[in-house]
């Protein structure tokens, strides 16, 4: 079966980055690729992809115009589920040999055009989307990743009226928490382990400083959320990538060089399933 | 005081009222006769936090694992129909005022070439599902 599965996600800023993200595909063994603002030259990215992995790379139907998936896993693999070209959502179904789990890919409204406020709300109507997709196909094993154009810190990322997302595994394991009578399920968001400098990489994905009272200069909009049932096989592989090869993403200022990649940077991640991948289908 | 005091009520329509979600529910009802059964359309409702209401028109393709595809959002105000925020990837974003604005809207969504070819595409995939199934099950 497939014991490890590894994704990278790009916001790739409509940039013809094709033949990096085949680079970086290929460095790291990345089965699945998830892209934001690509360029919709999906021939390159296929190709690129295929001729540097040397593994025969597709892009499963969909009908998601914002989001691009390519895999080298088998078409029936990647099946489609769900498609919102408006709220920028895509879900897929990934079928694994003993298991399968949901795919939630998304690239947020931006903070250009929306209030923090705005992005609350939404976040709230898309997290109800995803429990309904998760009651329907009976499990929660459900994989978030995407642009979030939000902070993990933000009331979108946090409340339970949006993704419920915490910073600990100890406390998303606690599966769900009762707020006013209703119940919220929990995901688990490892990028809070990534701000600042005592990371083993660069301290956000995307920069950004305008000239405003309040700057974080480095914001990690660019994340990936867990429901608890798949933490046993999340073992902290989780990274923000700076460089591909000899190759940095990073200018000489420490930040996205978009000359070479984009002005966000990419985020990898590892699923491992080992032989107790049995007791996952109940999980 | 005069003996009669004016009525100062204009004309109140009582008969011809037709809600967003009515429209939108009958357009969904017509797709699975359109297609032959290959593909559903539904709308899905939830209330939002902000009073407001908020429909989706879902076409569904119950050949391929009941994929669905959003084609448009619509929200408007818990108690008051009109107006309507239109939303979708085949159209510009706009304010419906009117039930006969909205009529328009919906048809410029559901005739656009996004969706058309979204139909298109989900049929002829749910017709290769069903082909495979009939063969296989008359093995």
């Amino acid at each position: 079966m497939n014991s490890e599965i590894t994704f990278l996600f790009w916001n790739v800023n409509r940039r013809p980055l094709a033949s990096l993200v085949g680079e970086i595909a290929r460095e790291k063994s990345v089965d699945v690729v998830i892209l934001a603002e690509s360029d919709g030259d999906d021939t390159a990215y296929i190709e690129s992809l295929t001729n540097q992995t040397g593994r025969a790379f597709n892009k499963p139907y969909a009908n998601s115009d914002k989001i691009d998936v390519f895999t080298h896993l088998p078409r029936d693999s990647v099946r489609p589920v769900y498609d919102h070209a408006s709220r920028r959502m895509t879900v897929r179904r990934l079928v694994l040999e003993k298991t399968d789990l949901l795919l939630v890919a998304l690239h947020f409204q931006s903070k250009v055009n929306w209030s923090d406020q705005d992005q609350a709300g939404e976040a709230g109507n898309l997290c109800r989307e995803v429990c309904r997709l998760e009651d329907e196909h009976g499990h929660q094993r459900t994989i978030v990743v995407g642009d979030f154009n939000m902070n993990p810190f933000e009331p979108g990322m946090t409340s339970c009226h949006g993704f419920h997302a915490v910073m600990t595994k100890a406390i998303a394991q606690k599966n769900r928490r009762m707020v006013s009578g209703s119940d919220y399920r929990f995901f688990y968001n490892p990028s809070w382990n990534h701000f600042g400098d005592r990371t083993p990489g660069p301290a956000g994905t995307h920069y950004y400083a305008p000239g405003k009272p309040i700057q974080f200069y480095w914001n990690h909009f660019d994340q990936l959320l867990l429901r608890p049932s798949l933490l046993p096989y999340f073992h902290d592989d989780f990274a923000v990538l700076d460089r591909c090869g000899e190759r940095s993403l990073l200018s000489q200022h420490g930040q996205p060089d978009e000359t070479v990649g984009s002005d966000h940077l990419p985020i990898l991640f590892r699923l491992q399933f080992s032989s107790s991948a049995e007791t996952l289908n109940h999980a | 005081m005069p003996d009669t005091l004016p009525d100062l009520w204009p004309e109140i329509e009582t008969e011809n009222i037709v809600t967003p979600l009515a429209i939108l529910r009958f357009q969904a009802g017509q797709l699975r006769t359109k297609t032959k059964g290959l593909i559903e359309a539904v709308v899905r409702t939830v209330s939002v936090s902000d009073d407001s209401v908020f429909h989706e028109l879902v076409v569904i393709a119950p050949a391929l694992d009941r994929y669905e595809y959003v084609i448009g959002t619509f929200k408007h105000a818990q108690h008051l129909v009109y107006p309507v925020r239109v939303q979708s990837e085949s159209t510009e974003t706009c304010f419906c005022s009117t039930q006969e604005e909205l009529l328009e809207a919906v048809s410029a969504i559901l005739r656009s070439e996004k969706v058309r070819s979204v139909i298109s595409s989900l049929i002829a995939q749910s017709r290769d599902v069903n082909q495979l199934t009939n063969s296989s099950g008359a093995k």
